[in-house]
């Protein structure tokens, strides 16, 4: 008694929660499984190499800074070097508390009157590393471009301020589905695994493959359920701590999940006198053993004050090993170490988050596993989209005849949305290659032709209402355009598959590669897929037919006799 | 296929009852019992697991409103480990 209602509660449960987050979690993953590849996708665009050997000069970054007129004293700078797509150092600041430097704000503001900059306010800008000028006075990341506004997507980050929380929460009631279905088939786990009824009812066919590629996707799918959370919600973890165990000294609480990063007090002191950055730097490296192809994150913290500190922190990339970071603190008025982590130790503390990091986002094992992870997500979208077919086949019968049409519109919907992302990411990547380069707001037009796609789609699906085609025709839509990717690739910059690899533009052969991989895949099975009969249809086709001939003509292919001989049984 | 509706409730109170409990209750008693337990255990291992555990404890406090089936039980317990937490805190600090 207790159990059977326990399991219809956890049914119900997992049913509502999929239900609401289908579409969304879709998103997530589909996107999300592109933008595992968004520094391929962003240099496929721009045309661009690996840049062998990157440097950076510290000391003329800081100066480019300055000449800026922002206030430099007190103030804390992330500097990196990024290569997405093309190189350019990254440097951000957080905005300088006013009553501290209200005497400085004045002096400097005279000085630079004509700069249009808020001195105090926040940094986040791009310089380029030959010129050191700035190339960009407002992002310091690579916000136009498709492998970016993908990522972007994956978190819903165009929706304005509450995106990231919504897909925080679509992450965490993941998990509470993850968590009832896998209640739900606990007592049939193996039994269920091993079952697949292709011929039986439609309803068999999904849920079978609902929960077979369920339970092989579950730790993979449980793990991007908590850190999904986490990155969506982490505000729920960090506010609360902050507030009431530091007294709402935020960099007090970096100390214990980013110690790296941690802050160090002001001594209100200004102390101008210190060794060369740029040599700190190299400094860094010969004590860490690192050498100089790995760039380093560079935090600066309490700039021109006498309690500066400086950290550098590097990603080695060696084989086998997951845990791969390694930094050093010095003191910046006289260059003491104060703090020294080597890539061979790892503390707890500065573990878990570079764990969480690392298996989110697929940084380890490189190419390979960022296949599988893709790999992985696809049969996750899979588990989705057939729990919603699921969903819908289990009502396809007369007990909910009058929602029918009301359920049949979801369905179609849910699924025109879902698999209408497909071709609307081939679009994308489609008209990436042909729009011409100096259109004045080009990357908010395509953008805006990727939505329009995208729904287009999802109305096509609405008005049509035919599952079987809005499937077929979005593979056939994302084969044909997957295909062209690599040929408007190569027509607009002369980059074809097959001679991009020798001259080493590895990425823009990887992703023209994968699209025409992607695009034949979608356009065989489009083609070889067949309309899913249920044996009420077939029944009604049968009758009508009979009519006129022999019962026993109709049945003559073996696939129906086997359908009728399994209805018979059951 | 679909759930029996029999074992299913029909009040929408309880239903308001039981997903304010899974998204509110269960968000608080795992947040405070987080911070909790970092003030009695300690700082250092307690603050980086709290990352992810948060949100798994989350989860299985979401699945412990449906599995009880009274919605004020559930809140009960909520409101247990939360009180247990705050004064836990408080007496800590002062």
């Amino acid at each position: 008694m207790k159990d059977k209602r326990n399991y219809n509660v956890f049914f119900n449960t997992h049913t509502v929660s999929g239900i609401v987050i289908s579409v969304g979690l879709f998103v997530c993953f589909f996107a999300g499984a592109f933008a595992l590849f968004q520094t391929n996708i962003n240099k496929w665009e721009a045309n661009a190499k690996n840049k062998e050997k990157l440097t950076v000069d510290y000391e003329k970054t800081l100066t480019t800074i300055k000449k800026k007129g922002y206030v430099m004293d007190g103030r804390t700078f992330f500097i990196q070097m990024m290569d997405n797509p093309l190189p350019f150092i990254m440097v951000i600041s957080r905005p300088l508390r006013a009553e501290k430097n209200t005497n400085t704000q004045k002096k400097e503001q005279k000085n630079y009157s004509e700069a249009k900059v808020e001195a105090n306010g926040p940094i986040s800008v791009k310089i380029d590393p030959d010129t050191y000028q700035i190339v960009d006075q407002y992002s310091a990341e690579s916000t136009e471009y498709l492998g970016t506004f993908l990522y972007h997507l994956h978190y819903f980050d165009q929706i304005p301020k509450v995106g990231l929380y919504i897909s925080g929460l679509v992450s965490l009631f993941f998990l509470f589905a993850i968590i009832t279905g896998t209640i739900i088939h606990w007592k049939k786990i193996v039994s269920n695994f091993f079952t697949f009824r292709l011929k039986a009812s439609i309803k068999n066919l999904w849920s079978d493959a609902h929960v077979a590629l369920g339970i092989i996707g579950l730790p993979f799918q449980f793990m991007y359920a908590v850190t999904g959370a986490l990155f969506g919600l982490v505000i729920l973890v960090l506010l609360p701590s902050t507030i009431v165990l530091f007294g709402g000294d935020q960099g007090k609480l970096l100390e214990y999940i980013a110690p790296a990063y941690k802050t160090f007090d002001m001594a209100n002191e200004t102390h101008l006198e210190r060794p060369n950055i740029n040599q700190l730097i190299q400094n860094a490296r010969k004590e860490l053993h690192i050498d100089d192809t790995v760039l380093a994150s560079v935090n600066v913290s309490n700039y021109n004050d006498k309690n500066a500190h400086i950290m550098a922190e590097f990603r080695v990339k060696k084989e086998g090993n997951f845990y791969d970071d390694a930094y050093i603190t010095y003191r910046l008025r006289d260059g003491k170490i104060v703090e020294k982590k080597m890539p061979e130790t790892h503390p707890y503390k500065s573990s878990v988050l570079h764990t969480v990091r690392k298996l989110h986002f697929a940084q380890f094992g490189g190419y390979l596993v960022k296949t599988i992870y893709f790999l992985l997500s696809l049969i996750t979208c899979f588990v989705i989209l057939s729990g919603v077919m699921l969903w819908l086949e289990a009502r396809n019968n007369k007990m909910y005849e009058k929602k029918k049409k009301f359920n049949t519109a979801i369905g179609a919907i849910y699924l025109g949305a879902s698999m209408g992302l497909f071709p609307a990411i081939a679009f994308f990547f489609c008209i990436t290659k042909i729009i011409p380069l100096d259109i004045e707001n080009r990357f908010g037009l395509m953008s805006n032709a990727f939505f329009l796609f995208w729904l287009a789609y999802t109305l096509y699906a609405f008005i049509s209402k035919d599952f079987h085609k809005i499937n077929k025709h979005a593979l056939i839509l994302a084969g044909i355009l997957g295909i062209a990717i690599p040929f408007l690739n190569g027509l607009q910059s002369g980059l074809w598959f097959w001679t991009s690899l020798q001259s080493n533009y590895i990425d823009s052969f990887f992703i023209d590669i994968s699209w025409l991989l992607l695009g034949v895949i979608s356009l065989i099975t489009a083609f070889s897929v067949q309309r899913l009969v249920s044996h009420k249809d077939k029944r009604k086709t049968k009758n009508s037919t009979s009519k006129n001939r022999n019962h026993q003509e109709v049945i003559d292919t073996p696939i129906l006799a086997m359908n009728e001989s399994i209805s018979t049984n059951n | 296929m679909p759930a029996n509706k029999k074992y299913l409730t029909t009040s929408n109170w309880i239903k308001f009852s039981k997903i304010s409990a899974t998204i509110l209750g269960a968000m608080l008693a795992s947040v405070t019992l987080h911070l909790a337990l970092a003030i009695w255990v300690g700082f250092e291992y307690i603050i980086p697991t709290s990352l992810f555990s948060v949100f798994i404890l989350w989860g299985f406090f979401m699945i412990m409103v449906y599995w009880i089936k009274s919605p004020w039980k559930s809140w009960g317990i909520f409101l247990f480990i939360i009180s247990i937490s705050v004064a836990g805190i408080y007496m800590a600090k002062n």
